[in-house]
C-alpha cells in the first residue's frame, strides 16, 4: 500500500500542473482568508473550502492512472484490489488532515488575531468542517471510482457547487448563528455520521473497483 | 516446482466472447509463446491468470501457489509487461524504482540501477522524453529487479524496431537460463517466437487449438506446393489446412516425417509459426 500512496503523492505534488494548482489554490485562499474578516467568510472557509481541498487528492491520481492505463499494471503488483482502494482513502484522509490543519492555523489567526469568532464558536465550526470534509471525501471518492476522471471531475464540481449553494441557502434562511450556537452533541453526531459515511463509501468503492476489474 | 503455470479448464465468458476451457502447463525453465489472431482470447487468458478478470477454472496453480487463495504470494514472484498499460509518463526511472521498492519485498535496487545503466536509461529524465524502445527497456528493468520467477509479456514488444526486439530477446534468454524461471509471451511478431519459444500455444476463437513444443512443430508441420492430382491423392489425416491458388494448392501437412516416407520425392518447405497460424486461420479444412 505504501507504494500506491507514494505514487499518488507523486501524481499530486511532483507533476508541475498538479502541484501548481495546489500552490495557486493555497495562495488564493490564503489571501482571501487573511484579508477578509467576517463570520460569514470564516464559516465558508472552514465549512466548505477546506473540505473541498481535502477531497482533491483523488482527482490528480485518477487522471494520471487513466492516461497510462496504470490500474491494469497496478493489479499485477502484490497488492489486493481492496488494498489499492484503501491506500487511496488513506491518502484522502491525509489530505483531509492537512486541509484541517490549514484551517486550524486560519482559525487561530481569526480567533486571536482579528477576534472574528470566539474560541467556542471556532471549535463548533471546526467540528462541522471535519464532518463535512469526511462526507465530501466519501461522496467524491465514490464518484471518481464509479465515473472515472472526466465525469468524476464534473461530479466533483457539481457537489462543490451544491455544498456552496446549500450553505448560502441555509445562512439566508436560518442565519449563521444557528451554526455558531448549536450543541456540541450535534457536532459530535455529525463527525460520527461522517465516519460512518466514509466507511460505507470505502466499502462501496472497493465493490466498484473489484467489479470493474473482474 | 516443475511447472510455473498449471491451468485446467479455465473459462471466461463475456456477452459476445467465451474463452473456453483452456488447459495448459508451462514447465519451469522454458518460454511459451501464445499465438492467435486479434480477439482470439490471448489477453483474456493472461488477464485471467493475473486476476485482472475473474475467470472460472478447475485448477489454477502459478509458481506452486493457488491462484484463488495465494494471489499476493504469486504476484511477489511474477512480473508482467503489457503493451497497453504503463508507468505514468511523468515518472522518472528513479521514482519508478522508489515506488516499486515499497511494493515488492524482494526489490533489488542495485540490480535495477545496473539495468538502467546497461540499457542506457537516464535515471532522472521523465519517461515522456524517452523513445518507445527506452520505455519498454525501463519496463523490463523494473520487471526483472524484484527477482521474479515468471515473466508474462502481453504484446510487450509490439511497435519496437528489430534492434530493440533483439536486445529484448537476449534479456529473455538470459532470464530463462535459471532453471526455475519461465516466460509466457503473447506476441503477433511470430518471428520472435521462432527465435526463443520452447512451446507454442495456439488460441483461436477462444479455444486452445494446440500446445506443442517448438521442435514438434518444426518436425510435424511442413508446407507442400502441389497440383490437383497430388492433392487428391493425399491422405486427409495428413492435411491440417490448405489454400487453393490459381493453378495449385498450398497444403499445411501435419505429419511431415510420416508423409515424407510415403512421398519421398516431393519437396516440403519448413513451416514457420506464422505459416501455421495463417493456415489455421485462413486456410480451408478438409471435410
Amino acid at each position: 500500500m505504501k507504494g500506491i500512496i507514494l505514487k499518488d503523492l507523486y501524481d499530486n505534488f511532483c507533476i508541475l500542473k498538479n502541484a501548481a494548482s495546489y500552490v495557486f489554490a493555497i495562495i488564493f485562499l490564503g489571501l482571501i482568508g487573511f484579508l477578509v474578516h467576517t463570520k460569514y467568510h470564516y464559516v465558508l472557509f472552514l465549512g466548505i473550502i477546506a473540505p473541498i481541498l481535502g477531497g482533491a487528492a483523488v482527482e490528480s491520481s485518477t487522471e494520471q492512472d487513466e492516461a497510462a492505463n496504470f490500474n491494469k499494471l497496478q493489479i499485477t503488483f502484490p497488492v489486493t484490489k481492496t488494498e489499492i482502494v484503501i491506500a487511496k482513502y488513506i491518502l484522502g484522509l491525509g489530505f483531509v488532515g492537512a486541509s484541517n490543519l490549514l484551517a486550524l492555523v486560519y482559525s487561530l489567526v481569526q480567533v486571536y488575531g482579528y477576534h472574528v469568532v470566539t474560541p467556542p464558536e471556532a471549535l463548533r465550526i471546526t467540528g462541522f468542517g471535519i464532518s463535512i470534509s469526511l462526507i465530501f471525501l466519501s461522496v467524491i471518492y465514490v464518484g471518481y471510482f464509479l465515473l472515472g476522471k472526466r465525469w468524476g471531475t464534473i461530479f466533483f464540481v457539481f457537489i462543490a457547487a451544491l455544498t456552496g449553494g446549500l450553505y448560502g441557502a441555509y445562512s439566508y434562511l436560518f442565519g449563521l448563528e444557528t451554526f455558531l450556537e448549536c450543541s456540541p452533541f450535534v457536532i459530535f453526531g455529525c463527525i460520527f455520521a461522517g465516519i460512518i459515511i466514509l466507511t460505507l463509501s470505502c466499502l462501496a468503492s472497493i465493490k466498484i473497483y473489484t467489479r470493474r476489474y473482474s | 516446482m516443475d511447472y510455473a503455470i498449471q491451468v485446467k479448464n479455465l473459462t471466461k465468458s463475456y456477452k459476445d466472447f467465451t474463452l473456453d476451457n483452456i488447459s495448459l502447463d508451462l514447465p519451469c525453465g522454458t518460454v511459451m509463446g501464445l499465438i492467435g489472431e486479434n480477439g482470439a482470447g490471448k489477453s483474456t487468458f493472461i488477464n485471467s491468470l493475473l486476476n485482472i478478470v475473474n475467470a472460472q477454472y478447475d485448477r489454477g496453480i502459478i509458481l506452486g501457489y493457488d491462484l484463488k487463495t495465494q494471489e499476493k504470494l504469486i504476484k511477489e514472484d511474477l512480473a508482467v509487461i503489457f503493451s497497453d498499460s504503463h508507468y505514468d509518463l511523468s515518472f522518472t526511472p528513479l521514482f519508478v524504482g522508489k515506488m516499486l521498492s515499497k511494493i515488492y519485498k524482494n526489490w533489488n535496487e542495485k540490480k535495477y540501477l545496473d539495468y538502467l545503466k546497461r540499457f542506457g536509461l537516464p535515471e532522472k529524465k521523465r519517461l515522456k522524453k524517452f523513445s518507445t524502445g527506452m520505455r519498454v527497456k525501463l519496463e523490463f528493468a523494473a520487471a526483472l529487479s524484484h527477482e521474479p520467477k515468471l515473466l508474462i509479456l502481453d504484446e510487450a514488444t509490439s511497435g519496437l524496431d528489430p534492434v530493440v526486439r533483439d536486445e529484448i530477446l537476449d534479456i529473455l534468454r538470459e532470464f530463462t537460463e535459471e532453471e526455475d524461471h519461465a516466460v509466457l509471451i503473447s506476441s503477433h511478431i511470430t518471428s520472435d517466437l521462432d527465435k526463443i519459444a520452447d512451446y507454442i500455444a495456439y488460441i483461436h476463437e477462444g479455444k486452445l487449438r494446440f500446445v506443442k513444443t517448438y521442435d514438434e512443430l518444426q518436425n510435424d508441420y511442413g508446407i507442400l506446393n502441389c497440383g490437383q492430382e497430388l492433392f487428391d491423392s493425399l491422405n486427409q489425416e495428413d492435411i491440417a489446412a490448405y489454400k487453393k491458388e490459381a493453378y495449385s494448392y498450398r497444403v499445411l501437412i501435419k505429419n511431415k516425417l510420416k508423409f515424407r516416407k510415403v512421398f519421398c520425392d516431393v519437396s516440403i518447405e519448413n513451416a514457420s509459426i506464422e505459416d501455421i497460424m495463417l493456415f489455421y486461420i485462413k486456410g480451408e479444412k478438409v471435410r
